[in-house]
């Protein structure tokens, strides 16, 4: 093989991974929107669970302070049945 | 890598005067064009300092550039037009022309006229400065929202169209592509260093970067 032909097949090489990589990088990209387009709903419900408010308002929902039950309260006891029965 | 395409010590000699003076027509009639955002950005630059007169010192240059090389000069000129053309490829033109088509006229024309090869190693010499210059200026150019090579193509994809360019221009045309990849950083620094050496222009002063 001559030094033109490897020096062709070289800038072949190389604008062929550029082609690659950039295809890549942006189906990669539009991939990963969805992923965290799906995955943000989750992820905002759990750390607001977390921190008993919404993160993005702050507010406090009805249903923290519904859930904020005494021990032995019917809620709990109703819930120690389940896991119980299950 | 056949012998033919290296030239004789004359004529490699005004192939190289010829590219750097085509060089420097290049980058004063790129200046004159961006002198609204380079003055914008505070940057310095002789388009800014001399005015209109830029147009004159690059038509100057590129008829020097012409009488010393003439396929070599018109190629490298009619190369950076084509090149230019890549930032805005479909953007509408005063000629009613997209940047694209212009840019397939500009090296349609230089490979008729110029000759394939010479115009084929312009277009990779100035392919691969392009890139090289807008890896350079990459954060600048996303700041500003410029649409450069390394912003449209991302800046892997340009390094690689860039090494590419080279190979390719190495294969078909050494000497122009060396000359010309060696004389756009001087002819660059030779122009910056012009510039911070003459009075301020008219209008100048008002940039982000000035004191």
């Amino acid at each position: 093989m001559t030094p033109a032909a490897l020096g062709w097949g070289l800038a072949a090489l190389l604008l062929a991974a550029a082609a690659a990589y950039g295809l890549g990088r942006r189906r990669g990209i539009r991939e990963g929107f969805v992923q965290g387009v799906h995955y943000a709903p989750l992820a905002l419900r759990q750390v607001s669970l977390e921190r008993g408010g919404c993160v993005l308002c702050g507010a406090q929902p009805d249903f923290v302070q519904e859930l904020d039950t005494a021990a032995a309260g019917p809620y709990n006891q109703n819930q120690t049945l389940r896991a119980e029965t299950s | 890598m056949s012998g033919a395409i290296f030239e004789s010590g004359p004529a490699a000699a005004r192939l190289l005067a010829a590219v750097v003076a085509a060089g420097v027509a290049i980058k004063l009639m790129d200046d004159y064009l961006d002198q609204e955002l380079d003055a914008l950005l505070g940057r310095r630059t002789l388009a800014a300092a001399v005015g209109p007169g830029t147009v004159a010192y690059a038509m100057a240059a590129l008829a020097l550039a012409m009488l010393l090389d003439g396929p070599a000069a018109g190629s490298l000129f009619l190369a950076a037009y084509a090149v230019g053309m890549a930032h805005d490829p479909a953007g509408r033109l005063p000629t009613g022309l997209a940047g694209w088509q212009e840019a397939m006229v500009a090296a349609g024309a230089g490979a008729l006229l110029a000759g394939l090869r010479v115009m084929a190693a312009a277009l990779a010499s100035m392919l691969f400065i392009q890139c090289v210059d807008d890896l350079r200026d990459a954060a600048e150019d996303a700041r500003r929202g410029h649409g450069s090579l390394a912003a449209r193509l991302g800046r892997v994809e340009t390094g690689l169209v860039a090494a590419a360019a080279l190979v390719a221009g190495l294969l078909i045309h050494p000497v122009l592509v060396i000359g010309a990849a060696l004389a756009a950083p001087v002819v660059d620094r030779g122009l910056r260093w012009a510039a911070d050496r003459l009075p301020p222009g008219p209008g100048e002063g008002a940039g982000e970067g000035s004191p």
